[in-house]
């Protein structure tokens, strides 16, 4: 029999559906699978104890993230692993970190980096940079979704965004140059 | 269009959040311009990389069925 509180049944319809693009965000934002396991469960104990202040009809998965990243800047982001990489210098135009490809102006060489590659470099990205990156780019939200999770203007997320790639960019480029993958270019 | 404002635009060009008509005079710039359509592959390859090692997690089952067994012992009474 119901009984008075948040109605599991409603919660978990609407709720459940998020889990993975919870965990996946929670992945990456905690850098480690047991803190975003830890993480998705307390986003999802808190959303459901504010279920009522939640408006049916709205959008559902950007009310989890919010919640999601409150919980982690509050809870958990003294514990993160990786350290985050110190916000460098990015002003620099585009064309250099491109022209840096040389042999491979196309970028070609991202597909050559190995996936734990590209998520070691995603995760050293400062937080800021980091989220909006991962919004964006890996879970595909709008900039006005993300802009409403992330409680900044649009502006600011297309200026972290456009940080954040250029660091990520610049960060696997040196590492497939490192590697070997493409050789830099002769252009200066 | 010239070069430089086309690779302005470019980042809001493929997430699809320019207007359309700037949609459409960003796409005409790039069928014509083979320098800014080399640093959209550029872009593109990137962005697809990032999606590729990342989008495929899954919250474990396990973790699903703790976070529902947790939910149950939340509830009031």
């Amino acid at each position: 029999m119901p009984t008075a509180g948040p109605d599991l049944t409603t919660f978990e319809r609407d709720v459940l559906p998020h889990l993975d693009l919870m965990y996946r965000v929670a992945l990456r934002m905690t850098g480690e699978p047991a803190s975003a396991e830890d993480l998705v469960q307390d986003t999802v104990l808190k959303a459901f104890r504010a279920w009522d202040s939640f408006r049916q009809g709205t959008n559902a998965r950007g009310w989890l993230l919010t919640i999601l990243r409150n919980t982690f800047i509050n809870d958990y982001r003294r514990r993160r692993r990786a350290p985050a990489l110190v916000d460098i210098d990015v002003a620099e135009p585009r064309a250099i970190i491109h022209e840096q490809a040389g042999q491979d102006p196309e970028g070609e060489f991202f597909h050559a980096l190995v996936d734990d590659r590209i998520l070691a470099a995603i995760d050293a990205l400062p937080d800021e940079f980091r989220e909006a990156v991962v919004l964006s780019d890996i879970e595909g939200m709008s900039y006005a979704q993300i802009a409403e999770t992330l409680e900044v203007p649009v502006g600011t997320v297309k200026s972290r965004l456009s940080r954040g790639r250029r660091q990520l960019q610049g960060a696997l480029m040196d590492y497939a140059i490192e590697a070997g993958i493409i050789r830099p270019g002769t252009a200066s | 269009m010239d070069c430089q404002e086309a690779l302005e635009l470019l980042q809001d060009f493929l997430k699809e959040e320019l207007t359309a008509a700037n949609q459409a005079r960003v796409a005409s710039h790039l069928a014509a311009c083979r320098h800014c359509l080399t640093h959209e592959q550029f872009e593109r390859n990137f962005l697809a990389a990032l999606e590729r090692a990342a989008r495929g997690a899954c919250c474990p089952d396990a973790v699903a069925a703790r976070i529902r067994q947790a939910l149950r012992s939340d509830l009031p009474g």
